[in-house]
């Protein structure tokens, strides 16, 4: 029964497949959509929920991005704009150079620097760059970044999740299609994740076979408890007092010799003479282990 | 010395589980921040089978409930032994105090036997530290049933298994609780107790050396018994020690007594 009982509940883990989704700030609808029928989790919690190939109680996962890096060659002369290879962040924010530390004006016309374009700013096709000038407070580019579209396929991400963002990095590498051509390797930050709530998820079921096991069981001692308690004429429990008032009643003489004898004691002289038994009484202490029977000391053996 | 190395050994065999939880989690999936209650973890005991059929569940719930057997064994171990405490405690008391026996069918002035042979400020803390020590140990390793399903819901039967999970954290739980309790158990077997009857160790024999009541005590099973030096009836020139319903006096250290 004790192998039974703890498996006549048992639980059930569902391990959802899922994909990744990335939400397009364009779609306000789909958008809409999403956030009211999602639970949407911090970055550190759906990073943690999508860390494998299947997931518990979540079914598909949305990601939002909140920051772009990418690197721009910036011709100022002319002012003709064109997107460049850009850079990955070798530990997130910190190889990205703020718009504080991009000097102004630049030594040569023809600079490459990172660039975070922050999404929530700018609409996809319709983005824009600000460049702040240090030498003359106030002054502002704004650089139009026209036909600029971040396009991320739904079928090709690699799952776990843990794989494309890490715990130390919020960055990730992903395809940019400007001008109707794939870039490979921009850098994305992640920001929160909507996942999908399942309607069939883990749960607790009964195991009828294990169940009628216990069940039988069950009844069997409840059988053989009303037999006994019912039908048996042996006294159901013998206690120490039932030895002692059973001796009492009917003294062995042989064992008259022994009134101050331990047991061991009782075994070492059991083949002397009557006076040579006799021991002298000492008063003494001895621990509870001191005192345990050979069937307690077996019984811990084994156990 | 055999049960002081019998409870070393458990110790020992504690602290290796104690060890192999920390080595398992080293990185991986049983990492420290995977550590979760019960069957919320999601660890596999790796020589689990992983199928799902009825020999691989009949597997994994043998894998899984092997230890409640063991646990059940222990249980009756340490209720022996605090029996047997009980009954050391009992038996000595009887040299200092008078008492009516505990018996099981009691007539006139004796006393009913406890419940379970145990008196309740025994029997109840035990009943309960068992069943939270068992329920525990289900939090611990258990058996779990995996459904994969594809993104619309539908079960992957060829990816579906079942497999006997475990926790990390429940088992730490169990292991310190299970600790505490051997050390709890230790710290009474080591206290010392004054000998005022010479210790019986469920020994008949010694029981019945210590029944020979004086002629005249007539039916002293019935009353409240002490034991101790007898009158001496038969004017024997060794004295007497027994239990009985008359007065006693104390056995006097360095005299032999019959």
């Amino acid at each position: 029964m004790s192998i039974s009982y703890n498996s006549a509940v048992f639980s059930v883990r569902t391990g959802q497949d899922y994909s990744i989704r990335f939400l397009n700030k364009t779609d306000a609808a789909g958008l809409e959509r999403i956030f009211s029928s999602t639970t949407r989790l911090p970055l550190k919690s759906w990073q943690s929920l999508y860390n494998s190939q299947d997931v518990p109680d979540a079914g598909d996962l949305w990601i939002t991005v909140d920051g772009l890096s990418f690197t721009a060659s910036i011709d100022f002369s002319n002012h003709t704009w064109t997107l460049g290879l850009p850079v990955l962040p070798a530990d997130g924010t910190q190889s990205v150079v703020p718009w504080d530390e991009i000097s102004w004006p630049p030594e040569t016309h023809q600079v490459m620097m990172p660039i975070i374009l922050k999404w929530d700013n700018n609409q996809s096709g319709q983005g824009s760059l600000e460049l702040k000038d240090q030498t003359l407070p106030g002054k502002r580019f704004v650089v139009p970044l026209e036909n600029y579209t971040t396009s991320m396929p739904i079928f090709d991400w690699p799952k776990p999740v843990s794989i494309i963002a890490s715990d130390q990095s919020t960055w990730m590498k992903h395809f940019v299609m400007y001008n109707e051509s794939w870039m490979n390797g921009n850098v994305t930050r992640l920001g929160d994740g909507y996942s999908t709530p399942l309607t069939n998820g883990s749960s607790i079921q009964l195991a009828i076979p294990f169940m009628l096991i216990v069940v039988i069981c069950n009844a069997l001692k409840v059988i053989a408890m009303f037999f006994t308690l019912r039908w048996s004429t042996l006294p159901h429990l013998v206690t120490q007092g039932d030895a002692i008032s059973s001796f009492l009643e009917h003294s062995d003489a042989s064992t008259l010799s022994y009134g101050t004898l331990d047991r061991a004691t009782i075994v070492g002289v059991s083949d002397l003479p009557v006076s040579k038994r006799l021991r002298p009484w000492k008063v003494e202490s001895r621990t509870y282990f001191a005192m345990l029977s050979v069937w307690t000391t077996t019984a811990l053996l084994f156990s | 010395m055999l049960t002081n190395h019998i409870i070393i050994t458990k110790h020992r065999f504690l602290a290796g589980i104690l060890v192999l939880l920390i080595l398992d989690n080293k990185d991986g999936p049983g990492s420290f921040s995977d550590w979760a209650w019960g069957s919320a973890s999601r660890k596999n005991l790796p020589i689990a089978r992983q199928s799902f059929d009825a020999k691989g569940i009949l597997f994994n719930t043998l894998l899984a409930n092997f230890p409640q057997v063991l646990l059940s064994l222990a249980y009756f171990a340490l209720n022996r032994l605090c029996t047997s405490m009980c009954f050391i405690r009992e038996w000595n008391d009887h040299g200092l105090e008078r008492k009516a026996l505990r018996v099981a069918s009691p007539i006139a002035q004796q006393r009913r036997a406890h419940f379970l042979q145990l008196p309740y400020r025994w029997s109840i803390p035990l009943t309960g530290m068992s069943g939270v020590l068992h329920w525990l140990l289900s939090q611990s390793t258990f058996l779990v049933r995996l459904d994969m399903r594809d993104a619309d819901g539908n079960i992957k039967e060829d990816e579906s298994r079942s497999t006997c999970g475990y926790s990390s954290l429940s088992l730490l739980v169990f292991a310190l609780s299970f600790l505490g309790i051997l050390a709890v158990v230790y710290g009474m077997q080591i206290r010392s107790l004054q000998i005022y009857v010479p210790p019986a160790e469920h020994c008949s024999l010694v029981i019945s050396a210590a029944c020979h009541p004086p002629p005249g005590d007539i039916n002293p099973q019935f009353k409240p018994v002490r034991w101790g030096v007898v009158r001496n009836e038969l004017g024997r020139a060794t004295k007497h020690c027994s239990f009985t319903s008359e007065n006693i006096s104390k056995p006097k250290e360095g005299v032999m007594y019959l």
